[in-house]
């Protein structure tokens, strides 16, 4: 049953936050909801939350619609950005407040409270206050005070946004285990989409106030419906162009006097399209090579990111980038000659927006 | 010709130590990232080598000479900040010619700066708009044509990527080395992103409570890391604890727990050392049968990662392993017994500290 | 507690919820801000009344005469005509202090001895004379001497001579009176009638003419021993001028004398006289060049010290706060005599402790001293708070820049805080524009008879007691003072927000020497000895001077309590109220969905921030007393009311400011954390602005307990504490007054304290 939202809009003043939004959420999924700043992200979890009324469109928990239910009344909890730990409580009375407000039994609350603290591991810091803890130590206290209120259902505003990028690293898989372990149904909002594929089992991605893709990381991956997605979910190099033929299990495209060979279409001969290939898939090879989908170029820059290194290279075709492994690119020199290649099924063909592609691809 | 010199720079706030007897040379037209986690004292650093604060003790050199007691104004530098920080009350070129207009410089040449200025970033034809007209990534930019126009060769990069959201932070971070290398300038980057400090820096240096843990080339940090908390802060890592068993001059036998035995390069460890082996993910490799060097495990969990998969493996030894494999290759299932493969080449062996390898590698 | 928690429980449903916040606006609204602004409608509907009395060519005159002694004291009668020679009569008489015959005594009939008479023909010269009469002489009484009224010179009698009890010698009168001290006498008059009680002396009744002023008495013989005689006696100077003495009389019956003495003359010491609408304008004119300069100087001084504040972060910062809080605390009827004691030239006071500058008379130099120590916290408390609330990475980022700390501040914090100064400048204005204690107390120890707006509306409002059509002038006064103060206000705001305040040029070489070196230890230095010696000392020392060796009896301070306990219940009913109501208020502002109206009376709420008090209470006793809807007669409850109206502001601000700084998402996240919107409040928002609410009460509390303007302005028979030393300082009682006040102060300071306490704990 979990969640549903069933064609809600909400407007502010002029801007759209959220434009006929309609999303399913399973008992115990993980939802992300993926977005740059200002796609209405955080004004669909507070929409849920009850915390703003949308202007059209019904919210449904547990099937039954709950548009006319105060935030106290709805079952979920959310879980604001900066966390909204009480500054006046301790972690104890903190993690204790919703059993607190409901009036429960004391022992049941102390059981509870207990249970919770040790599960978030803060059950030897009951008596500090939320400034006297570090980042990661309140994430962990929202949660069991979200936890301790028998909600089974969270939504998370940027839960990692505050802390430092090591320790997201940890911890978001930390908090998708926790959230799988309890059975708990969460919305989780980020802008980060590496955050998105990791943790996610169905990722919603929102721009503009509109979904623009909806799946599991490795359909929003792998089958990008839009330049957008494509390259706001791991980088990408593009080319605008026409297709020319088609081809057995292909399409082929003239881009600026350049043949790529694409994944199939559907789209008919003769339409100006766009294609995409993702950085990561693309591989570097020393010196000129030729054959399908290859593009030689200059060696710009190598960029090392650890894992990865994102090398720029200059060619007739323009500025590409790739990423390859680190254990690859370590022989590679900024002004060597190189040649990129991707294979055909990386290769995205999709209609050209109609606001032009540098439109489209804006992340911001 | 900026060059920065530390010289056993110590800074106390009250009984609070930010930084402890720091010492360290950046050299002319040098990108030095400094990286480490929240409260590590990275930011007092560069506010002591801006001159916002006074260092407790050591002393601070700038081409040789002792700039202790020179205020900031006077000390030209370019200083770019987390909360980027534009002045609200300004539009984009107000804030662009603030340096100029407050050293009175004539009105061509505030003119010529500010034009130069805003073209290295992209913005002149936003010169009107004023900064909450901006997304965060083009203010940022603001920020940097703003820190640009005092025309110092030394930029200080304060965290500035932190504000932004991660897509734009990865388009950003490419265009910051881009234009300090471009315009030759000496550049001291902070931040708390370990991806983010490897992939601008010439070196970057790894600080912890107010100390430099180790500093280098980025690929040596992430490949060669002398120390276990840059092993573990730059990247994802693996490590098992183990004492050395046998050791000769080209091998040394770690025995882990469990009667599990690894091979590596050994170290100036003794026979009965405890130590710890310290691997990348991405330098495991599954086989299907028992071969030197591998240890046996259990695929608990498989992540979708993007361009390829992360296996979480329970190794016997107890411990957990992380493995990715790039995609596409034979996928493995979740339960599946495993032998995981470890390259001597890529595992390297230190002495366990004292403290334990927890205390060592904790990021808060 | 238990209580509390039904009335929440009640509280909780939200059609209550709902009604009470209607109540909460209704009340505002209609009891508050209504009152407050009715003044502005009284104008409309009495403009005939304003047009005859005020703006009409008629003047009015202060008259003021010295205090009859008389144990059977019943009334003055204020007498004035065109004609120099005249006679007190029925004609010639303007106002009436006391009960006329027949009416009940008046307590303050006696000791009003100060009174404006309006109405006069501006072209005319007008001859006063105020004749006592006591309740045994039936009518006629005793005239004073006279005076014109160009205040002394040009036309004056003698002073009054007092006749003595006629005594029998051996069958012939003694008759006996003062010696004249008239430079310029000319002859006794004696005057002789055996019919009437209260004859008018005249051509028929002269008896005799003495010219040596030494020959102070006379002999009347051969007098019919059964009738009555009566006397009365002129003193005549050169120019022909007569003054009367009290009228005596003689009767040779065996029983005992008849009581047919009318009262010791009473001497008419002053007249000034002028247009009505200029003692108006000119008083308004004092207030307002008081109010500009005192702001202008705290803001060239506040500035330096809120940056001191908030940005060295001195480790005695808190009690730095408490020191430039000092005069909110202090009632300023107290301040203000202790600063009068201070800085004036105190003709009537000789015995001063040491450390006095005595240095000026000038009362508007005083009030600018005095206003600088009043509105000093008001100016420099909003540009802390604004500058904490600013970036200071802003500074540092123009610095980096190659801005000098002068430069950055100039063009970067100052354009930034606007909103701040406009706050502190409003702020600083008003209470400038509304103080009325401190000046009054002020102006009577340097016996200085200017008045400014707020002290004309207090003088005049006890005076329209006695002449009614002072109301009309009143009326106009406050109209004025509210609009000019709101114009005012407008004029500063708007030159703050629009004025081009950083001037685009820099001087970086100056402006660096500015930065550095002893400019910026200098400027602290001034700060802070500006803090110490002219708002510090000034308000401290009354201290000293209550200390000095008086022979003041404890029984003298028995005036005090009463009016302490009067000031003190009235400020713990207005601050309990104002609490209630106001604090609603301030939520309903801050967080109401619906912007328009919260914005819309955000505005209103602080309407009556700039409305001088004095006004305000005008207004506000205007109110009541022309309405009977509610009847609401009693003086102690409309004086509630006015301080209500005058303290809401306090809480609300406070309140709403609270808020907005404190996250919604606090409250958000206790809703989703399943606590109802009360237990949402109550455990979460309220403990967080808990701070700001008890800041908002104690300023409540200090402010109505130091409040005189509005008080006099609504009911000259209300004794509060202030209004008590202001009373006792205009009646020369310094002594008394010096030790009151430090009395009040210290009770002041002990009652915060306890406030301070008691909310803390409750919290």
């Amino acid at each position: 049953m979990g969640l549903e939202l069933r064609k809600v809009s909400k407007k502010f003043g002029d801007v759209v936050a959220l434009s006929d939004v309609s999303v399913t959420v399973g008992t115990a999924e993980y939802v992300v909801i993926l977005g740059p700043t200002g796609a209405g992200k955080t004004t669909m979890l507070r929409v849920i939350a009850g915390l703003e009324d949308p202007d059209s469109g019904d919210i449904l928990i547990d099937g039954k619609r709950a548009n006319v239910l105060g935030p106290e009344e709805r079952g979920v909890v959310y879980l604001s950005q900066t966390y909204s730990l009480f500054p006046h409580m301790n972690v104890w009375k903190n993690t204790e407040f919703g059993p607190d407000v409901r009036d429960w039994d004391p022992k049941d609350k102390e059981r509870l409270v207990t249970e919770m603290l040790n599960l978030v591991r803060l059950q030897d810091r009951t008596a500090a206050y939320p400034s006297e803890l570090s980042g990661g130590m309140r994430q962990r206290n929202a949660l069991a005070r979200a936890l301790s209120t028998n909600v089974r259902t969270l939504l998370l505003d940027e839960p990692l946004r505050a802390l430092d990028a090591r320790l997201r690293l940890n911890l978001r898989t930390e908090l998708r285990k926790m959230s799988t372990d309890l059975g708990i149904t969460s919305l989780h909002v980020t802008h980060d989409q590496e955050e998105a594929i990791t943790i996610a089992d169905k990722i919603v991605v929102l721009r503009k106030g509109e979904i623009i893709q909806m799946g599991s990381p490795e359909e929003i991956f792998n089958n990008p419906v839009s330049p957008f997605v494509m390259h706001f979910v791991g980088e990408a190099n593009f080319f605008t162009g026409r297709i020319s033929s088609k081809e057995n299990g292909g399409t082929v495209l003239k881009c600026d006097g350049l043949a790529v060979h694409a994944r199939p279409t559907g789209l008919p001969t003769g339409s100006d399209v766009c294609v995409g290939i993702k950085t990561e898939e693309c591989s570097i090879h020393p010196g000129r090579k030729e054959g399908e989908n290859s593009l030689t170029g200059r060696l710009e820059r190598i960029l090392f990111l650890g894992r990865l290194t994102s090398l720029e290279i200059s060619s007739e075709y323009g500025d590409l980038k790739a990423k390859i492994p680190s254990r690859i690119s370590a022989t590679l020199k900024e002004g060597d000659e190189v040649t990129l290649q991707f294979g055909k099924n990386q290769a995205i063909v999709f209609p050209l927006p109609e606001d032009g592609l540098e439109k489209e691809l804006e992340v911001e | 010709m900026p060059r920065v010199e530390l010289r056993n720079v110590s800074k106390r706030f009250g009984k609070i130590v930010a930084v402890d007897t720091t010492n360290i040379t950046i050299e002319n037209g040098e990108y030095l990232s400094i990286v480490g986690p929240s409260g590590c004292g990275k930011t007092t650093l560069v506010k002591l080598i801006s001159g916002v604060w006074e260092p407790t003790e050591g002393e601070i050199l700038i081409d040789g000479k002792k700039v202790n007691k020179v205020p900031t104004e006077d000390r030209d530098l370019g200083y770019v900040f987390q909360s980027i920080a534009l002045f609200p009350h300004m539009s984009v070129w107000e804030n662009t010619i603030y340096s100029p207009y407050v050293k009175n410089k004539p009105e061509d040449e505030r003119q010529r700066i500010g034009e130069d200025s805003l073209r290295l970033v992209n913005l002149l034809e936003k010169k009107g708009l004023f900064p909450s007209q901006l997304s965060g990534g083009a203010q940022q930019k603001v920020g940097l044509a703003r820190a640009l126009s005092s025309k110092a060769k030394l930029l200080i990069l304060d965290e500035p990527l932190s504000a932004l959201d991660a897509r734009v932070r990865i388009d950003l971070r490419y265009e910051l080395r881009r234009l300090v290398k471009r315009l030759g300038l000496t550049a001291i980057h902070v931040t708390h992103d370990q991806e983010e400090a490897l992939s601008v820096a010439d070196r970057t240096v790894v600080m912890r409570k107010g100390r430099i843990v180790e500093k280098g080339s980025p690929r040596q940090l992430y490949e060669r890391p002398s120390h276990l908390f840059t092993a573990n802060f730059v990247g994802e890592a693996n490590f098992l604890e183990g004492n050395i068993k046998t050791k000769s001059e080209e091998w040394c036998s770690v025995e882990l727990r469990n009667q599990q035995f690894l091979s590596v390069h050994p170290t100036n460890a003794k026979v009965g050392d405890p130590v710890v082996l310290f691997i990348r993910p991405e330098n495991l490799r599954f086989c299907r049968e028992f071969k030197a060097n591998s240890l046996p495990g259990t695929v608990k969990e498989v992540q979708f990662m993007g361009s390829y998969l992360r296996y979480k493996v329970m190794l016997e030894t107890e411990e957990t392993a992380l493995v990715d494999l790039q995609i596409p290759h034979e996928r493995i299932n979740a339960g599946e017994r495993v032998m995981v493969e470890f390259d001597p080449i890529d595992t390297i062996m230190y002495e366990r500290p004292p403290e334990g390898l927890r205390e060592v590698l904790r990021l808060e | 507690m238990a209580l509390g928690k039904t009335i929440l429980d009640i509280l909780s449903k939200r059609k209550a919820v709902k009604g009470w916040y209607i109540f909460i606006v209704v009340f505002f609204l209609l009891l508050i801000l209504l009152p407050t602004v009715y003044v502005l409608g009284y104008v409309v509907t009495g403009w005939g009344d304003i047009s005859t009395h005020v703006l009409s060519d008629t003047d009015s005159s202060t008259v003021e005469w010295s205090e009859s002694e008389d144990a059977d004291f019943l009334r003055y009668e204020i007498h004035a005509s065109t004609d120099p020679d005249f006679y007190p009569d029925d004609s010639t008489l303007r106002i009436v202090i006391g009960p006329r015959n027949g009416e009940v005594s008046l307590n303050r009939a006696r000791t009003t001895t100060s009174i404006i008479v309006s109405g006069l023909d501006s072209k005319e010269d007008y001859f006063f004379r105020v004749r006592v009469v006591d309740n045994s002489s039936l009518g006629l009484g005793t005239v004073s001497n006279g005076k014109s009224e160009d205040d002394g010179n040009s036309w004056h009698t003698p002073p009054p001579l007092e006749l003595f009890l006629p005594q029998n010698e051996s069958g012939s009168i003694n008759l006996s009176w003062t010696i004249s001290e008239d430079l310029d006498f000319d002859a006794y008059e004696v005057y002789y009638s055996n019919q009437t009680n209260g004859f008018v002396p005249g051509i028929g009744t002269l008896n005799e003419t003495i010219n040596t002023t030494y020959q102070n008495w006379t002999l009347f013989e051969n007098l019919n021993v059964s009738e009555v005689h009566y006397f009365r006696v002129r003193v005549i100077d050169s120019d022909g001028h007569w003054s009367e003495s009290n009228q005596q009389c003689f009767d040779f019956g065996p029983g005992p004398p008849v009581d047919c003495a009318s009262p010791r003359p009473v001497t008419l010491e002053y007249v000034n006289s002028q247009s009505t609408l200029g003692t108006i304008v000119n008083a308004v004119v004092l207030s307002f060049v008081v109010a500009v300069v005192a702001t202008l100087i705290n803001f060239v001084v506040g500035l330096p010290l809120a940056w001191y504040l908030v940005r060295k972060k001195p480790r005695w910062k808190d009690s730095l706060d408490t020191l430039i809080d000092i005069p909110l605390a202090f009632p300023t009827a107290a301040t203000g005599f202790s600063a009068a004691l201070f800085w004036g030239i105190t003709p009537d006071i000789m015995d001063k402790p040491i450390g006095a500058l005595s240095l000026t008379s000038s009362p508007t130099l005083l009030l600018i001293l005095l206003m600088v120590v009043f509105s000093f916290p008001f100016m420099v408390r909003p540009l802390a708070s604004i500058l904490e609330e600013l970036d200071v990475e802003y500074e540092t980022v123009a610095r980096t820049c190659g801005a000098s700390r002068f430069t950055a501040a100039r063009t970067i914090t100052l354009p930034m805080f606007r909103a701040g100064l406009a706050t502190a400048v409003t702020l600083c204005l008003a209470k400038c524009i509304s103080e009325t204690g401190g000046v009054m107390a002020a102006l009577a120890v340097i016996s200085s008879r200017e008045v400014n707006a707020t002290a004309l509306i207090g003088t005049w409002k006890s005076a329209s007691v006695f002449n009614s059509s002072l109301v009309a002038g009143l009326a106009f006064l406050s109209f004025l003072l509210i609009l000019l103060a709101l114009l005012l206000i407008g004029i500063a705001k708007l030159i703050i927000m629009r004025a081009k305040l950083p001037i685009k040029k820099v001087w970086p070489v100056f402006e660096r020497r500015l930065s550095r070196g002893w400019v910026p230890k200098a400027k602290d230095v001034i700060a802070f000895l500006f803090l110490i010696l002219i708002v510090l000392l000034p308000a401290f020392y009354i201290f000293g001077y209550a200390a000095m060796p008086h022979d003041v009896e404890l029984a003298d301070l028995s005036g005090l309590w009463n009016s302490m306990a009067y000031s003190f219940l009235v400020a713990g009913i207005v601050t309990v109220i104002v609490l209630v109501i106001g604090v609603p208020m301030g939520i309903l502002i801050a967080r109401s969905k619906n912007k328009k109206i919260a914005s819309v009376l955000d505005v209103l709420a602080n309407i009556p921030f700039v409305v001088p008090t004095a006004a305000l209470g005008f207004s506000l006793g205007l109110f009541w007393s022309s309405q009977d809807v509610i009847p609401v007669t009693s003086g102690v409850a409309i004086i509630i009311m006015a301080h209500i109206a005058f303290t809401y502001p306090y809480v609300v601000r406070n309140v709403v400011g609270a808020l907005q700084q404190l996250s919604p998402e606090y409250e958000e996240t206790a809703r989703t954390l399943g606590a109802k919107p009360l237990q949402a409040f109550r455990r979460v928002t309220f403990p967080l602005i808990k701070m700001s609410i008890l800041s908002g009460a104690i300023m409540t509390f200090t402010r109505s307990l130091g409040e005189t303007g509005a008080t006099l302005a609504v009911s000259p028979e209300a004794i509060t504490a202030p209004v008590y030393i202001v009373s006792l300082i205009r009646e020369g009682s310094y002594h008394i007054a010096g030790i009151a006040s430090a009395i009040l102060i210290v009770f002041s300071f002990i009652a915060i304290l306890l406030l301070r306490y008691i909310i803390k704990r409750r919290g």
